[in-house]
């Protein structure tokens, strides 16, 4: 049984498209392994959001906005969103620009929603000043090595590659985003969440757009197969997040 | 209120001013001087609109790259915000040439754009030249590339935007140039913040300061090429290279 979150995601952004032909087929049939991993995500965000509203203190708020900077805020984004623009080498240029266009605009909206949650420390007090971050390690904290630093290994892999992750994990982050929304009235933490769903639908619809238009044959979709995979395996990004939700059930 | 520290502050001024002078009269200038006369054709055009799309689209490599070697937590985040944003805003002026490239039909696709003499990426050329003199900045930390590139060739480039933005008699490519200036100014003004806050020892100044002044030179050596390219003006010997600062070898 589908949330109805998810079935409404797939429905509004997942199905629907503008290309026929192997790239979108590709996609489409990929999608299939996805939907049980989005599904938990949904429900481990809906636990989550449910039990954060009936905590009795606001630590929580603190904590989720020093584990999005660290995650997302402006050092790990400029860091992580950089690599993106020299995956596409000078005689590829032709073919990927569009990618580096489109990369050139995520990493300005990443390090932007490094900046809402920063807002969240700073309104609820728990720091005076940006700055002060810098002193916090659990700010710079990297939770899960590899998946930024497969996002690093993407120029000696494929121009495509990063599609995968852009594809499967912000359709992760979108699904978590309205999830929250569904459930939270703190016009903060609204605030924090509300003010990024479009541009991280923009970086999933990135990925759905690349995949249909580029991923033609099977030398372009194999990079991004091996990524579905690898974030897929046990210890893998996305695998990780359904382990999530199935802790959160028990 | 806290007064913020700006040890940078007596040389991101001087860098300015010693920027501000070179960007008195460039080579895009002789370029405006042709058009006020009737001398760039359409071709003429699309040579330097070509290359300056060109330009604009290896700053993804360059950017890419010095973005890489900003480490967590050795800056301020403010250091990464101007930066991005500057990354985000060179990307929309690299499509804005490329635009006018296809709305002039000077080519019909964007593929084709690409394989056009006028556009294609030589490392033969000063463009090249000048790409990779950027490449070579990732070699400094950020304050020291900034203060190169923010208040060397950005001022200078500041500075043909705004004369090229108002007097260019091609209303499309007047409003293209002009569109730029804001963006560019920010730049600049980015440049001064960093350079005033982040340059703070004496061998990043010193650093600052020569980077500076090859960048700027390295830059003019690029624009000598667009405008003559333009002009069809023969250029001058290839051997010839800009002069290094005093004291580099």
């Amino acid at each position: 049984m589908l949330e109805p979150i998810l079935q409404d995601f797939l429905d509004k952004w997942v199905y629907p498209t503008g290309f026929s032909g192997p790239g979108a087929e590709f996609r489409l049939k990929e999608t299939e392994r996805f939907i049980p991993v989005w599904n938990n995500v949904v429900i481990g965000a809906l636990h989550k959001a449910n039990e954060q509203l009936n905590s009795e203190n606001e630590d929580w708020k603190r904590n989720g906005a020093l584990g999005g900077y660290s995650g997302e805020g402006p050092h790990m984004s400029i860091k992580q969103m950089s690599t993106q623009l020299l995956s596409v080498s000078i005689p590829q240029q032709a073919k990927y620009i569009d990618l580096q266009r489109m990369r050139a605009r995520q990493v300005w909206d990443e390090v932007k929603h490094g900046s809402l949650h920063a807002d969240i420390l700073l309104r609820g007090g728990w720091i005076k000043k940006e700055t002060e971050l810098l002193d916090d390690p659990r700010a710079a904290n990297q939770g899960d090595p590899a998946y930024f630093g497969l996002t690093a290994m993407v120029p000696h892999i494929h121009p495509l590659s990063r599609a995968g992750q852009n594809y499967l994990e912000e359709a992760v982050a979108c699904l978590r985003l309205i999830s929250v929304l569904s459930v939270m009235e703190d016009p903060l933490v609204r605030h924090e969440n509300d003010s990024q769903l479009l541009e991280e639908m923009m970086h999933f619809i990135e990925g759905k757009y690349q995949i249909d238009a580029y991923a033609l044959t099977p030398e372009d979709q194999e990079p991004i197969k091996a990524v579905f995979d690898y974030l897929l395996r046990p210890w893998g990004r996305s695998a990780a997040h359904a382990k999530e939700a199935e802790h959160a059930k028990k | 209120m806290t007064t913020i520290a700006k040890p940078g502050a007596e040389l991101a001024a001087s860098l300015v001013e010693q920027s501000r002078m070179e960007a008195l009269h460039t080579p895009m200038d002789t370029l405006l001087d042709g058009a006020l006369a009737g001398k760039v054709t359409e071709d003429g055009l699309f040579r330097v609109l070509g290359r300056l799309w060109t330009l604009k689209r290896m700053m993804y490599y360059i950017y890419g790259g010095w973005a890489m070697g900003i480490n967590v937590n050795e800056y301020p985040a403010t250091v990464d915000y101007l930066f991005s944003k500057q990354l985000y805003d060179d990307s929309t002026h690299e499509m804005q040439y490329v635009d006018e490239i296809l709305r002039r039909k000077m080519v019909r696709t964007q593929s084709r754009a690409f394989a056009h003499d006028y556009c294609k990426f030589s490392e033969t050329s000063r463009v090249a030249y000048y790409i990779f003199s950027l490449r070579a900045l990732a070699n400094y930390s950020q304050n020291i590339r900034i203060a190169a590139m923010n208040l060397g060739a950005k001022v200078i480039e500041l500075g043909w935007l705004e004369r090229l933005g108002a007097s260019y008699p091609d209303p499309h490519v007047r409003a293209i140039l002009a569109g730029q200036v804001a963006e560019t100014r920010s730049h600049v003004l980015m440049g001064k913040l960093i350079v005033e806050r982040f340059v703070t020892s004496d061998v990043d100044a010193t650093l600052a300061s020569n980077s500076c002044v090859s960048t700027r030179k390295n830059y003019l050596f690029a624009l000598e090429e667009f405008s003559n390219f333009a002009l069809g003006i023969p250029m001058p010997e290839d051997s010839e290279e800009p002069e290094l600062p005093e004291g580099i070898e």
